[in-house]
C-alpha cells in the first residue's frame, strides 16, 4: 500500500510562488530600511543642515527613543510619543555628558492643544527662555523629565561603551 | 437576505469591523495609508480566494487568501516605509493588524463557485466604499478634533472637540455615523411610501 502522501501540482505552484512572494518582501523591505534610515538622518539634522559622512542611524526602539545619531559633539535621539490623543515625533540634542541641549517637535506642530502646548515646551527646553503658564503643563513635566532622565542615561551608556 | 455561502455584503457591519483601522485614523495621512492598506489586503484575499483552482477550494483555499494578503500587506508596509518612515512608525502597529480583520476574513473565506465571481464587483465596490469611508472618517476626525487638516497645512484651526482624537473618540464618530446614516435611511423610505 503506498502510505506516502502526494502533494497535488496546484498546491505545489501556490507553494513556490508564495515563497517567490516572501522573498520579493524581503527584498523590499531591505530597501525600504534603508530609505527610512535616510530620511530619519534627514529629519533629525537641523534644518539646512549638511549631511556629513559616514553618519549613519541607529535602531534603539526602547519606548519612547526610535533611535539616535551620533554627530562629533552631540548626540540626536528622536522620541516618538505614542500618546493616547496625538502621535508626537520630537528630536533632542544632548551633550556627550548626557546633558540636554535643545529640542524640538518634528513635522507640523498644528493640531491638538496638548501637542501644540508640547511643542511650546520642547521648543523652550534649554535655552531658559519664557513659556508661560498652561493647564496642560502638569501632564507634559513628568512625560519631558522620564525622556530626559532616560536620554541621559542612554547617553552616558554609549560614552562608557565607547570607552 | 443572502444566499448561503454567498459573501456578505453588508456595509455598515463591515464598516464596524474595520474598529481598528478607523482607531489609527487620527488624521488624513494615516486615513489615506490604512485605507489604501485595507483596500490591497481586501483585494488580493479576495481575488485569491475567486481564482484558486478547484481543488483548492475549502479550509485551503482560506489559509492561502490569507497568505497572500499578509504578503501583499507586508509589501504595502515596505513601500509606506520608503515613502515616509515617519509614518510607518505611527501605524506600524495597526498596519500589520488589517490582513486579520474580519472584512478580510470574509473576502479570504469566499467560495471560487461561478456565481461568486459573477458577484465579485459588488464586492470589490463595497471594499472600494469602505477605503473612502475611512479617508472620510479621517478626515472629520482630525478637523473635529484639531480644527485643521495636517496634509494641507491649514492654520487656524479651532479644536472643538479636542477628545475625538483618543480612540474612543473614533468609536464615538462611528456611532454618530450609524445613527446618521440610519435615519437618512428611515427618511427616504418614508418618502418613497
Amino acid at each position: 500500500m503506498n502510505t506516502k502522501a502526494r502533494v497535488s501540482t496546484p498546491v505545489l505552484w501556490t507553494s513556490i510562488a508564495l515563497l517567490a512572494f516572501a522573498a520579493v518582501s524581503g527584498f523590499v523591505s531591505r530597501f525600504a530600511a534603508t530609505r527610512a534610515e535616510e530620511m530619519l538622518v534627514a529629519a533629525a539634522l537641523p534644518p539646512g543642515a549638511v549631511k556629513p559622512d559616514g553618519l549613519r542611524w541607529e535602531y534603539i526602539r526602547v519606548s519612547p527613543v526610535l533611535g539616535r545619531l551620533v554627530l562629533p559633539k552631540a548626540t540626536l535621539y528622536v522620541l516618538n510619543y505614542k500618546l493616547p490623543s496625538d502621535y508626537v515625533s520630537a528630536v533632542f540634542t544632548c551633550e556627550s555628558d548626557g546633558q540636554l541641549q535643545s529640542a524640538r517637535v518634528l513635522g507640523s506642530t498644528l493640531g491638538t492643544p496638548y501637542r501644540e502646548r508640547l511643542a511650546q515646551v520642547l521648543g523652550a527646553l534649554g535655552r531658559g527662555g519664557n513659556r508661560g503658564i498652561s493647564t496642560l503643563d502638569g501632564s507634559i513635566a513628568p512625560l519631558i523629565q522620564d525622556s530626559e532622565a532616560l536620554l541621559s542615561e542612554m547617553e552616558m551608556q554609549r560614552t562608557e561603551a565607547r570607552e | 437576505m443572502n444566499k448561503p455561502n454567498a459573501p456578505e455584503t453588508d456595509f455598515w457591519s463591515h464598516a464596524a469591523g474595520l474598529a481598528p483601522v478607523l482607531i489609527a485614523s487620527r488624521d488624513l495621512p494615516s486615513g489615506i495609508a490604512m485605507a489604501g492598506g485595507f483596500l490591497l489586503a481586501y483585494a488580493s484575499a479576495l481575488t485569491t480566494a475567486l481564482f484558486l483552482p478547484r481543488s483548492m477550494r475549502g479550509k485551503l483555499s482560506f489559509l492561502t487568501s490569507c497568505m497572500v494578503a499578509v504578503l501583499v500587506l507586508t509589501l504595502y508596509a515596505s513601500l509606506v516605509r520608503a515613502i515616509d518612515a515617519m509614518l510607518f512608525e505611527k501605524l506600524s502597529t495597526f498596519l500589520f493588524l488589517i490582513p486579520f480583520l474580519p472584512p478580510v476574513y470574509v473576502a479570504a473565506a469566499t467560495q471560487g463557485t461561478e456565481a461568486n465571481r459573477e458577484r465579485a464587483w459588488e464586492q470589490a465596490l463595497m471594499a472600494l466604499a469602505l477605503a473612502v469611508f475611512v479617508a472620510v472618517f479621517s478626515v472629520v476626525r482630525e478637523l473635529v478634533a484639531s480644527g485643521s487638516l495636517t496634509l494641507f497645512g491649514t492654520s487656524g484651526g479651532r479644536s472643538i472637540l479636542p477628545s475625538m482624537a483618543h480612540p474612543a473618540g473614533a468609536l464615538l464618530t462611528l456611532a454618530i455615523g450609524f445613527a446618521f446614516a440610519r435615519h437618512i435611511r428611515s427618511l427616504i423610505s418614508r418618502k418613497s411610501r
